[in-house]
């Protein structure tokens, strides 16, 4: 028989460290990688009988690096960071998260009318930083006729008090299950988590704007990801203006970047797996991979096989490769793409089904399927995540 | 006796003290005989069950094909009913034994969700027939009671009893070695002065070995890495619990891999050595291009590079700067072990290699394989540690599979369609991006997937340092989870380290095992002069009777 049985490894918070903590079996889990990106999503249920236990888990571990391993300790099936994790105590459902935690902010606003946006400098929450890392956020307050101090220096304040801790909520649920259930968020993530503005006039081929412009600009620093490692970054010479003064967050500015391509091809963009020898990860930046790496047959379900017919365990199915179906249109010779071949964007792994569904160009219908936070954008379609994210007015 | 006629049948908690251990902190045995008609008990009936597949598997089931094929099969715990008279001369007398039976089912369920009933609570069965006692930890029961009518307290007592897959052949948390000792060895008693697992050489599996393996003839090494648990010793029909220690015999810290093959993945020749080379597909057997590498010997770090040669060599390359290019190549000529019907299977593939001086990254290294089919095997340009910390490290370069279809009817003379004998091509490349820096190679590393694990145990020097990987559940005092732990001795006294470990072995009943051990020391890496020494022992299991 095999050994399907997945295992979380749990480390320290990347911005206190990265030693092991402790290993422990997880339940119903699933995972979502993304050829934009790399490991998405994942969300998985630990056994922890106690609730006290429960509760010390949660104290400790929102934040931490973690890796899911399933049959070879070299190489995890997906890492990243815990970013909620919620548990069922009497009728009660108790969840933290760091989605709304910001600990650095700053307020953007429109002054006497003008069409440019002024944003004030940054207040930070540093005790903060020095555990879960630099999560910016920008509250746009709109056109000011001139900015007060309220405006200026009263608002950041009060939103960095009351937002720079992970914050709680519980809501009348269910009985308790005695699981706690966890959901996770690629390492990608992190650069949502940073604004980027240049003032600067400059054109720049597409490979030196990610080396010289955006990954030096990452506050986080090499944290999350080596910053300096720009071994996968391939060469582009096609241009792009360096300024940006609208407040995109860098992972929007770089899936620009990535979705321009070289006038032929899809480029994909997203941070490597750790690697095991350096245990550190850094972004790739290169042509979408389109060579068939995959086949599948109608005839069973469509389960993935490699091409020569063997199955896949579905925790290794991959993105950004091609996928043929074998037992469809046979002698298809017709115009066009051949409706055979798929481009793989995303995978979706559910191990309680032992399936890996791999979505294709511009399928949405994958998102609501698991309810994991996902970001599945057709290709060609710019992200409409850009600006602050919050606004009032 | 029929069948059902058993020697034996009762429920258990704890293991008691070990014999002749006047310090044991283990409480005494306690105890639930039911076939103890002096204590009460009269067997009704009871049929021991089998594990059945657990929501009846994950199945590839299409309307367009026939049949359906299955993913993923693990077992179910085994619910078996237990239907025996309770009686007692007087009410009090009944009471108490009643009351015990209570005691156990409790505690047979605390011991899951509570932290205050460490002891495991079991089912010991000596059937008819069998060679011995067997035994299987429970998860849970339930208790119906039915009082009747009689001059004595009577009460029919059925209890559906949730206990693990298999049976085992010593209790759940029993010290494995108490097996070799009472079963294997001939002439040793049980006690505690034979109780070690990690000191003496009477474990199922023992060996110093080596950090390589070198091929002295087709059929015999002069280097190992391995030791052998061969098929006489692993009885039953389940694969067995194992519990490794890999002891260091420097004074530092180690990770170790280790990784599990047995003869069905080989060609076992009829002296029951097995034709694998996991592991030392050495550097320096291979063609070197031209003015872009040179042998170095370098006893400590290298391995031989032909048989019986007391020469261990190096390869150390330059690389040619920001440009690919191939340095060593392999032909059929270096392998004739390299055999696909010897070598099928899947693969994590590591490099053991170090790049010296320069900016640390900047040496990367590609090895592809292939065939006539072509390539099944391109690692990328993977990343190769730097000799900042020590002088030989283990680059782990993914994954591959050989040969990709064919599982054929395994012989050596062939039958019916024999395989391409032998890769025909593997390449190995290297690339500097920046500076200066060469690179240090000595072997590739075969590790079968699946069945390999990793204990990455923290650096810790001037230590005795151990790890070890055990699923008897004796560390967890009953517990059925695997774990990978390190231990450290310091005066005397032992104790467990954090330590990050995954993966999982698993041996095969009646084959002959090979445990292959790769070991990385903090003071000199993974040089192939490291030995450590190694303890296996196992503890068989059945699915039915014990034989």
């Amino acid at each position: 028989m095999d050994f399907p049985q997945h295992s979380v490894h749990i480390y320290q918070k990347p911005a206190v460290g990265s030693a092991f903590i402790q290993s422990l079996p997880v339940y119903n889990y699933r995972h979502s990688i993304n050829a934009r990106g790399w490991f998405d999503a994942a969300s998985f249920d630990i056994a922890i009988p106690s609730i006290a236990d429960r509760q010390r888990f949660l104290d400790l571990y929102l934040g931490n690096r973690i890796a899911i391993f399933v049959d070879n300790p070299c190489e995890p099936a997906w890492e990243g960071l815990i970013n909620r994790m919620s548990f069922n105590a009497g009728g009660t459902q108790y969840s933290i998260s760091i989605d709304q935690m910001a600990n650095r902010v700053a307020i953007q606003y429109a002054s006497g009318g003008a069409v440019v946006t002024t944003e004030t400098t940054v207040s930070n929450d540093t005790n903060s930083q020095a555990l879960y890392g630099i999560k910016q956020d920008t509250v746009d307050t709109g056109p000011q006729l001139s900015a007060g101090t309220g405006i200026t220096t009263a608002f950041r304040g009060t939103i960095i008090a009351q937002r720079a801790w992970p914050k709680t909520s519980r809501i009348p649920s269910g009985g308790g299950s005695g699981l706690l259930h966890v959901e996770c968020l690629g390492f990608f993530h992190t650069l949502e988590w940073e604004e980027f503005r240049d003032a600067n006039n400059a054109l720049n081929a597409l490979n030196t704007a990610i080396t010289a412009v955006l990954l030096p600009a990452v506050a986080n620093g090499t944290t999350f990801f080596d910053n300096a490692d720009t071994t996968d970054i391939a060469a582009n010479a096609s241009t792009l203006n360096r300024n940006s003064q609208r407040g995109e967050k860098i992972w929007n500015r770089l899936l620009t970047i990535a979705e321009i391509g070289d006038g032929t091809n899809y480029y994909v963009i997203g941070i490597t797996p750790t690697f095991f020898g350096t245990g550190k990860r850094r972004l790739y930046y290169r042509q979408a991979n389109s060579a068939i790496e995959y086949t599948a047959r109608q005839a069973d379900g469509m389960q993935v096989r490699d091409l020569y017919g063997n199955l896949v365990k579905p925790w290794k199915v991959k993105p950004d490769r091609g996928i043929r179906i074998n037992d469809m249109l046979i002698g298809w010779n017709g115009v066009g793409d051949n409706p055979m071949e798929s481009y793989i964007l995303k995978i979706d792994y559910d191990a309680n089904a032992q399936t890996a569904i791999f979505s294709g160009d511009d399928d949405l219908t994958a998102e609501g399927v698991f309810n994991l936070k996902q970001y599945n954008q057709a290709m060609g379609n710019k992200p409409k995540q850009f600006g602050t994210s919050r606004r009032l007015v | 006796m029929s069948l059902l006629d058993h020697i034996e049948l009762a429920i258990n908690k704890g293991l008691g003290p070990l014999p002749e251990d006047t310090a044991s902190a283990e409480p005494a045995l306690a105890t639930v005989n039911l076939l103890d008609s002096g204590a009460g008990y009269s067997l009704n009936e009871w049929t021991p069950n089998i594990p059945s597949l657990k929501s009846n598997g994950v199945w590839a089931d299409s309307s367009l094909s026939d049949g359906r094929v299955l993913i993923s099969g693990q077992n179910t715990n085994v619910i078996e009913k237990m239907i025996f008279n309770l009686s007692g001369a007087t009410c009090t007398l009944f009471a108490a034994a009643f009351s015990d039976l209570q005691n156990m089912i409790q505690d047979a369920r605390a011991f899951w969700d509570s932290a205050l009933q460490p002891e495991p609570v079991y089912l010991r069965w000596w059937a008819n027939g069998a060679s011995g006692p067997q035994f299987a930890l429970i998860y849970s029961i339930d208790m119906d009671v039915e009082f009747l009518d009689s001059t004595l307290s009577v009460a029919r007592i059925t209890l559906n009893i949730e206990r693990e897959s298999f049976w085992r052949g010593l209790p759940p948390g029993a010290n494995p070695k108490q097996w070799s000792i009472e079963e294997y060895f001939t002439g040793q008693s049980w006690n505690q002065g034979n109780a070690s697992l990690y000191q003496g050489t009477n474990h199922l599996g023992y060996g110093v070995i080596d950090n390589c393996q070198e091929f002295l003839t087709n059929t015999s090494f002069q280097s190992r890495n391995f030791i052998d648990i061969p098929a006489a010793a692993i009885p039953g029909d389940a694969p067995p619990l194992l519990c490794v220690v890999v002891s260091n015999n420097a004074n530092n810290g180690i990770k170790n891999f280790i990784s599990v093959t047995n003869s069905r993945t080989s060609i076992n020749n009829r002296a029951g050595t097995s034709l694998l080379l996991y592991n030392s597909i050495p550097m320096s057997s291979g063609t070197i291009a031209s003015g872009t590498a040179a042998f170095t010997t370098d006893n400590a770090r290298g391995i031989a590079h032909v048989p019986t040669s007391a020469l261990k060599r190096t390869v150390v390359v330059t690389p040619a700067g920001a440009t690919e290019v191939i340095v060593l190549t392999w032909t059929v000529a270096n392998f004739p072990h390299f055999s696909h019907l010897v070598l099928r299977g899947k693969y994590a593939l590591f490099l053991r290699a170090v790049q010296i001086g320069g900016t640390a990254g900047a040496v990367t290294a590609r090895i592809t394989m292939g065939n006539s089919g072509g390539t099944i095997l391109d690692t990328g340009l993977q990343p190769i540690a730097d000799d900042t910390s020590t002088p030989t490290e283990i680059n782990y370069m993914g994954t591959f599979e050989i040969p990709p279809q064919t599982d054929q009817v395994v012989s050596i003379d062939g039958r019916g369609y024999t395989a391409e004998a032998t890769l025909t091509a593997i390449s190995l490349s290297v690339m500097r991006s920046a500076g200066a820096g060469t690179i240090r190679l000595v072997d590739m590393i075969l590790m079968p997937l699946g069945n390999y694990v990793y204990i990455n145990r923290p650096v810790a020097a001037g230590l005795l340092t151990m790890n070890v990987y055990d699923d008897t559940g004796y560390f967890l005092h009953g517990k059925p989870d695997p774990i990978m732990m390190g231990r450290q001795i310091s005066a005397g006294v032992d104790f467990e380290v954090v330590t990050e470990g995954s993966g999982r072995l698993q041996l095969a009943p009646g084959q002959n095992n090979r445990l292959y051990f790769l070991t990385y020391q903090s003071s000199v890496g993974a040089q192939a002069d490291i030995d450590v020494t190694v303890r296996a022992n196992i503890i068989p299991r059945w699915s039915g009777i014990r034989t």
